[in-house]
C-alpha cells in the first residue's frame, strides 16, 4: 500500500492496523472452485454432445457513448405513447420466441453533477462583503501531511458565484514564509481543476490547504494564512498550521498545495442508461425434466415509457451455461406514437420464456436483461432438474 | 499463454485473497464464499476474453466479484462482523467498523479496496473508474470524516 499522501496520518494508521487485524480474522481462502469448475466443465461436454440446442452467440451490451443530457434514465427523445392495448387492463403475455441476441449499443444519458456548474452562469460574482471564511481543524495532528478546509459561509441572503483558486500566502509573524504555494491540479473537478460554484444561504463552498508540515525543513511557525479570493481584490486572514518540524537530512520546506473554490457536497456527473429504471420480477422457484425445455414469465416494468429501440438482450443461467437471447420486442403489445414497441410508464407486461434447464439442479437459476452497469433488472431463483421417466 | 483448466487455476490463485476480502467487504464474510465461487465460475467462463493490455488480473476479477455480489440475494442483512467467528476486537476496531460504515457509498468503495483489499492506488482508480488523483482525494476525505466520526464517538 503506497502512493497516498495520507500515509502518516493517524487515522491512516488506525484503518491499517484495524483492517490487519480483519483480514487475520477472514476464514481461509477455500480451495473447492477449481475442482468445482472441473466437475462442471466435465458434465457441460456431456450436454454439449447430447443437446440440439440452437447455437447462440452469447450477448455483451455495450453502452455507446453518445449522450444527451437531461434527467435520469432519458435519453431519447420524449414518447408520445398512444397504447395499442390499454394499459389499464393487463395485455396477454409476450410469446415465448426463440431470438438471436443482437448485440445492441444503448444509449446512455449523462446524470450532470450536483450541483450543477451550469446553474451558476447567471449568478453575480460575490465580492468580499458576502462571506466569512471559517476555518476548521486540519486533519493529520499526528502528522504527515495536514489538510485544512476552509469554509465560505453566505453573510446575507443574495446568493453569489466564485471559480477559481485562491491564492494563499502563508505568514509567519508578519513576514511571508520561503514556501513554494501550487494550485492543486491532480484530480478531476472539483477537486483537481476549478468549477463554478454557487455560495447560498445554507450552502457554503469550501476549499483545502494541504501541507506536509511534519517534513518541511527547515522549521518555520505558520502562524496566518493570507487568503485571497478569485475576482476579490480584498484579503482575509485566517490561522496558520502551526509550527513546522522534520526529521534530519529530510529535503524542505515542502510544497503548500491548494484546492480550487468548490461546492461542500459535490456529486460528479456519471452515465446511465434507461434500462436502469426497469425492474424484473418472476418466480423462478422451477422444477424442470431433463432434455425438456423449462417454461416461466418475466415481469418488467419500467419507471418511465420505455421505446424498445433497439430491443435489449437477455441472458439466462442454468447448469447448462449461460446463454444470451434477444427480447420478443415485435410482440409487445404495446406502441407509441412511432409505432415502435415500448414499455409504458408503471405498466407490467409479462413475457413468456423458455429455457434447457441443462443436466443437473441449479441453486442459482438466474434471468438478466442486460449484464453491464446500471442495468440490475435481474430474477434469481432455483431451479430443480429430474430425470426424464423412463 | 495456451489456456487450460489448470492455467486457469495457476493464474487465478493468487488473487483469491483479495477476491475473498472483496466480496466479504460487499457481502459479508459469512457469503463471501459462495459469491467468490460464483464470480470463478464466470472468471472462467470468461478467461478468454481477458486482455492484459487492459488492465491487471486482479480488477478484472474484481469487478467480476463486485457483479456477482450485487446479483446475490441476501437472507440476512450483511453484519458489520462475523458473530459466528470469535474476534479480539478493541473497542476502537468496533468504532471505526461502525464509522466506516457511515461513509458515502464512494468513499466507502475507496477504503474498502485500498485498506481491506489492500488494491494499489492505480488498481482501486481502475476499478472505481476514475483518475488516481481522484482516489487519494476520496482517501483523503473519507479519513476527515472517520476522524469526525471517531471523535463523536468519544
Amino acid at each position: 500500500m503506497s502512493e497516498d499522501p495520507g500515509r502518516h496520518d493517524e487515522i491512516d494508521q488506525a484503518l491499517r492496523r484495524h483492517t490487519e487485524r480483519w483480514r487475520a480474522s477472514l476464514p481461509p481462502v477455500p480451495d473447492l472452485a477449481t475442482a468445482r469448475i472441473r466437475r462442471t466443465r466435465a458434465r457441460r461436454r456431456q450436454v454439449a454432445a447430447a443437446a440440439a440446442a440452437v447455437l447462440l452467440v452469447a450477448g455483451g451490451i455495450s453502452l455507446a457513448t453518445g449522450v444527451l443530457t437531461g434527467g435520469a434514465h432519458r435519453s431519447l427523445p420524449p414518447t408520445t405513447p398512444t397504447h395499442s392495448a390499454n394499459a389499464s387492463t393487463p395485455a396477454a403475455d409476450v410469446p415465448w420466441k426463440a431470438l438471436p441476441a443482437t448485440n445492441p449499443t444503448l444509449p446512455v444519458t449523462t446524470v450532470p453533477a450536483s450541483p450543477d456548474p451550469a446553474a451558476a452562469a447567471g449568478v453575480r460574482a460575490c465580492t468580499a462583503d458576502d462571506l466569512q471564511l471559517t476555518r476548521s481543524r486540519a486533519d493529520g495532528a499526528a502528522g504527515g501531511t495536514m489538510y485544512l478546509p476552509v469554509r465560505l459561509v453566505l453573510t446575507g441572503t443574495d446568493p453569489c458565484r466564485l471559480q477559481g483558486y485562491p491564492i494563499v500566502r502563508p505568514l509567519g509573524h508578519g513576514k511571508v514564509l520561503a514556501l513554494t504555494v501550487a494550485d492543486e491540479t491532480d484530480g478531476p473537478p472539483p477537486t483537481g481543476k476549478a468549477v463554478a460554484t454557487v455560495v447560498r444561504s445554507g450552502e457554503p463552498a469550501i476549499f483545502r490547504i494541504a501541507w506536509a508540515r511534519s517534513h518541511s525543513c527547515p522549521v518555520m511557525d505558520n502562524d496566518r494564512l493570507e487568503i485571497t479570493l478569485p475576482g476579490i481584490a480584498r484579503s482575509f486572514t485566517i490561522a496558520g498550521f502551526g509550527t513546522s518540524f522534520c526529521n534530519p537530512g529530510e529535503p524542505g520546506p515542502a510544497v503548500m498545495t491548494v484546492e480550487p473554490v468548490q461546492p461542500l457536497d459535490y456529486a460528479r456527473a456519471y452515465k446511465t442508461s434507461p434500462y436502469a429504471g426497469v425492474t424484473a420480477t418472476g418466480d423462478l422457484d422451477l422444477t424442470a425434466t431433463t432434455g425438456r425445455p423449462v417454461a416461466f414469465t418475466i415481469t418488467l416494468t419500467s419507471d418511465q415509457d420505455l421505446p424498445l429501440v433497439p430491443c435489449p438482450d437477455y441472458d439466462i443461467e442454468t447448469s447448462a451455461g449461460s446463454r444470451a437471447y434477444g427480447l420478443n420486442c415485435d410482440a409487445v403489445p404495446y406502441r407509441d406514437a412511432e409505432h415502435r414497441p415500448y414499455l409504458p410508464a408503471g405498466v407490467p407486461v409479462r413475457f413468456a420464456m423458455q429455457a434447457d434447464p441443462g443436466p443437473e439442479s441449479w441453486p442459482k437459476f438466474e434471468w438478466q436483461l442486460i449484464e453491464r452497469d446500471p442495468v440490475r433488472a435481474t430474477v434469481i431463483g432455483t431451479l430443480a432438474v429430474h430425470p426424464a421417466p423412463q | 499463454m495456451v489456456r487450460t483448466d489448470d492455467s486457469f487455476d495457476t493464474w487465478v490463485r493468487p488473487h483469491l485473497p483479495a477476491m475473498q476480502r472483496y466480496a466479504a467487504r460487499l457481502i459479508g464474510p459469512l457469503d463471501a464464499e459462495e459469491v467468490v465461487q460464483e464470480a470463478l465460475m464466470r472468471a472462467w467462463r470468461r478467461w478468454s476474453t481477458y486482455d492484459s493490455r487492459r488492465g491487471e488480473p486482479v480488477v478484472w476479477l474484481l469487478a467480476i466479484v463486485r457483479d456477482r455480489a450485487r446479483r446475490q440475494p441476501r437472507s440476512r442483512p450483511a453484519p458489520l462482523l462475523d458473530h459466528d467467528r470469535p474476534v479480539d476486537l478493541a473497542a476502537a476496531d468496533l468504532d471505526l467498523e461502525r464509522a466506516v460504515a457511515r461513509l458515502t457509498p464512494r468513499q466507502r468503495e475507496a477504503v474498502d479496496l485500498y485498506y481491506y483489499v489492500d488494491l494499489d492506488v492505480a488498481g482501486v482508480a481502475e476499478l472505481m473508474g476514475c483518475a488516481p488523483g481522484t482516489v487519494r482525494a476520496t482517501l483523503h476525505q473519507a479519513r476527515l470524516v472517520l476522524r469526525e466520526l471517531l471523535e463523536e464517538a468519544r
